[in-house]
């Protein structure tokens, strides 16, 4: 199974709609900051229950956080 | 650097370290054909993997879940799995290659040292820990660290 590029908006929304740390996204959503940050440099792509858990915490949908590129 | 990183680098310098003494003890001298013979060499090199062992668990106990800290996720199962997987294959084509080296080279003899099977034995845990340990750093610092 090839895995497909997932681009995301998390960095932006999280820095300017929501204005959490990575630290606090992560301790909310339940994972490291080094997956944080692995996130928002779209080098992981997340499992369908963290990106669910993101998109509760920063306000959005997941059509919003993220794209199939 | 998340925890573990660290575990993967702290588990790497250990089966090193061990797999360095192994080397140096089965290769010094003529080990290979007085295996039987020699008791302090057998010994020691079991000592020396009981200590790659203690490594493990030392390292066990301080990485170890802790209340309120969250030590992993699903990425570091992600990549865990990876590096097995990656892990796994590396050492079956090193026992597969070094098995093959050894027919080559007594095929003519007929026999191989016994000292050879436990020298695959042991190097056999050790290029496994060897292996998942250094592929969980290659894919954490490819995804990032």
């Amino acid at each position: 199974m090839s895995e497909e590029k997932i681009k995301n908006n998390i960095r932006i929304i999280r820095r300017g709609k929501v204005d959490i740390t990575q630290d606090e996204l992560a301790h909310f959503v339940g994972c490291t900051r080094q997956t944080i940050i692995a996130l928002e440099k779209e080098k992981y792509n997340p499992s369908l229950s963290l990106a669910i858990k993101i998109a509760h915490i920063l306000d959005v949908s997941i059509d919003e956080l993220f794209t199939l590129e | 650097m998340s925890l573990k990183i660290k575990h993967s680098i702290y588990s790497l310098i250990i089966w090193f370290v061990v797999a360095i003494f192994l080397i140096i003890l089965f290769f010094s001298g003529d080990t290979i054909n007085t295996w039987g013979d020699n008791r302090i060499k057998t010994l020691l090199i079991s000592a020396l993997f009981f200590i790659g062992y203690v490594g493990n668990t030392v390292l066990w106990i301080i990485f170890r879940k802790r209340k309120n800290k969250i030590v992993k996720d699903e990425r570091d199962d992600y990549i865990s799995l990876k590096s097995t997987s990656a892990g796994f294959i590396t050492t079956g084509v090193y026992i597969f290659t070094l098995t093959i080296t050894l027919y080559i080279k007594y095929e003519n003899a007929g026999s191989v040292p016994i000292a050879w099977v436990w020298f695959i034995a042991y190097s056999l845990f050790i290029v496994s820990y060897l292996s998942t340990s250094a592929f969980s750093l290659i894919y954490y610092y490819k995804s990032g660290k």
